[in-house]
């Protein structure tokens, strides 16, 4: 049967920007810039974007394009064995994030709603404190890792519009995806110049700009403010989820390889440079009334931005209920549709992945992906959930980075890199030629693995926001380990049916987390012991089991 | 706002926007 295709090719380039522009646009690259050296942080970044950035993106585009297969089966053309990696990103970048991606998005549905409320009570429901109003009414949060509380009704409802949202679009492929994206990246870009325009026209919020774009050109020296650079870039172009090379599978093989990643990579930052002024101008107009400094009410990057700072600035605006309603509707409409073209992309990944390699009708498929998807969401809906989806969040990092760094060394080490080169710069108008061999060979793979040591040594001595370390080790190592051992099995059918490989795995996985407890307990003897044990006893059993089963076989 | 915000305001925008024109102007899927 005939590949699905795009409706016309430059649909492709709506699809992986509405993908790359998610939340992270918004609620962390301002902040990355305000907090690493303002305006020199863009030197760093712009020599990321170029480094690493563009030539990985346009490896995952060519990965997509020539092989015209989803990420779990487009690994193994490369080389036999490793189409683990693909499975890797589809669950734990595609799958994972998902899960989580729409409880969030569902929030955002009810702050549109609250929003609608406060129109008609003369209010915005968070006026008096956006921070209590988030954490008591729309999440009754609770910090305790494995003491579920009740169920949160609001996030469900969230979660049903959003899943709903998105089974509709996939239900008949990419076809449907490029017509919608074009409303779904449209809208946004719409709403973030409105959001400018007031912005930057409030009392106020030159100082806010001043926050976001001062100069601070020391910060160019230090190592971890290029290390917040590349991985701003990495996480923020969609590498590693398997999202590209999905879409681009869908893609006629002629297709332009390089220009699609120019295009893509320069409007996803742009949109990441803009975002800065709508928030900055606003967070500066809410200061200076105040009378307090930016940073005072900027607090921190991440979800905090999105569901109390920026309401916050919100509720202030001058214009009575009717204006801050209405552009508090705008802003989480923003956040919801930024979010919502994600959602398609990592769903659509998953589906892909499942329809190459097992077969099978898409409707099927997306319906059963989204059924799961729903209910995987639930553990997010409870009074704990923030707690969860955080810890999930950044441990699914590690494994885009792992992706990133495994498909760089795959093409860079083991293939030939001067025939992909040739036949990426054949398609395009824009030449990348030997600097992006290095780039791939050499730039990318030792980034991410100073980052990784780096991050790793971290890990280990300031656990993670000091939750407790039985919560990392279960929803953080556990889940991204059990993960990719999963992708081991998926790769070839018979190791599903191979005792020797799930025992041996089991075992590696037990002495991983032993390991992992005892590093975050300083004892990195032991935790080195341990993990080399787990590691020679799994694989022994493996090859036990394995070659008892063929002697039974001859015999 | 400082002189230098500014100058990075019109760099920024010239450089990303920039980037988009160039890439869609180099582009062979028309």
């Amino acid at each position: 049967m005939a590949r699905e295709r795009w409706h016309k090719r430059q649909a492709f380039i709506m699809a992986a920007i509405g993908s790359a522009i998610g939340l992270g646009n918004v609620i962390r690259f301002p902040y990355q810039l305000a907090q690493n050296g303002g305006a020199s942080f863009l030197v760093p970044y712009v020599v990321a974007l170029i480094t690493t950035g563009i030539p990985l993106l346009a490896l995952e585009i060519y990965f997509g394009i020539r092989f015209q297969k989803g990420p779990t089966e487009a690994f193994g053309k490369i080389r036999k064995n490793t189409n683990f990696i693909g499975w890797f990103a589809v669950l734990a970048g595609a799958a994972m994030i998902t899960f989580y991606y729409t409880v969030l998005m569902g929030w955002s549905v009810n702050y549109m709603a609250q929003s609608v409320q406060g129109l008609f009570s003369g209010a915005l429901p968070w006026s008096n404190d956006s921070e209590a109003f988030f954490f008591s009414e729309i999440l009754k949060f609770k910090n305790t890792p494995f003491s579920f509380g009740t169920l949160n009704i609001g996030s469900v409802i969230g979660n049903i519009v959003v899943w709903g949202a998105v089974f509709l679009v996939l239900l008949k492929g990419v076809k449907v995806v490029g017509k919608i994206v074009n409303w779904t990246v449209g809208i946004p870009w719409v709403i973030l110049i409105v959001l400018i325009i007031r912005g930057i026209t409030l009392d106020g919020s030159g100082e806010g700009l001043e926050y976001y774009l001062h100069f601070d050109y020391h910060k160019i020296l230090e190592p971890r403010v290029w290390l917040a650079a590349y991985g701003q870039i990495f996480f923020s172009l969609s590498l590693g989820f398997g999202v590209i090379i999905a879409y681009a599978s869908y893609m006629p093989k002629d297709s332009d390889i390089n220009a699609n990643a120019w295009v893509i990579s320069f409007a996803n930052c742009a949109t990441s440079f803009f975002a800065g002024f709508a928030i900055f101008s606003t967070l500066g107009y809410m200061a200076a009334t105040q009378g307090v400094s930016v940073a005072d009410v900027a607090g921190n990057p991440g979800l905090g931005l999105a569901f109390v700072a920026y309401p916050s600035a919100i509720a202030t605006l001058p214009g009575g209920i009717v204006t801050q309603a209405l552009f508090a509707i705008a802003f989480f409409l923003m956040i919801f549709m930024l979010g919502v073209d994600t959602a398609f992309s990592l769903v659509e990944t998953i589906v892909t992945g499942l329809k190459d390699t097992f077969g099978g009708k898409r409707v099927q498929i997306t319906a059963i992906v989204s059924l799961i998807g729903f209910l995987f969401g639930f553990i997010y809906c409870f009074q704990n959930g923030l707690v969860w989806l955080d810890i999930v969040d950044h441990w699914m990092s590690w494994g885009l980075m792992g992706v990133g760094l495994m498909e760089a060394i795959l093409i860079g080490w083991f293939y030939d890199t001067k025939k992909v080169i040739a036949d990426m710069d054949s398609t395009s108008g824009i030449k990348f030629g030997k600097f992006w061999i290095i780039c791939i060979k050499y730039v990318t793979p030792v980034i991410l693995i100073i980052t990784f040591i780096m991050n790793f040594i971290n890990e280990f001595n300031n656990p993670y926001e000091g939750y407790s370390v039985t919560a990392l080790l279960v929803g953080g190592w556990g889940l991204l380990i059990a993960l990719f051992f999963i992708s081991l099995l998926l790769q070839k059918r018979g190791n599903l049916k191979n005792p020797g490989k799930l025992i041996g795995y089991v075992i590696a996985i037990i002495g991983i987390l032993f390991s992992a407890n005892y590093y975050y307990d300083h004892n990195n003897v032991m935790g080195t012991v341990c993990l080399l044990v787990a590691i020679a006893v799994g694989v022994a059993t493996g090859k036990y089991i394995k070659s008892k089963e063929i002697k039974e076989v001859v015999q | 706002m400082s002189g230098a915000a500014i100058i990075t305001m019109i760099l920024g925008f010239v450089f990303f926007i920039g980037g988009v024109v160039y890439g869609l102007l180099k582009m062979r899927d028309k």
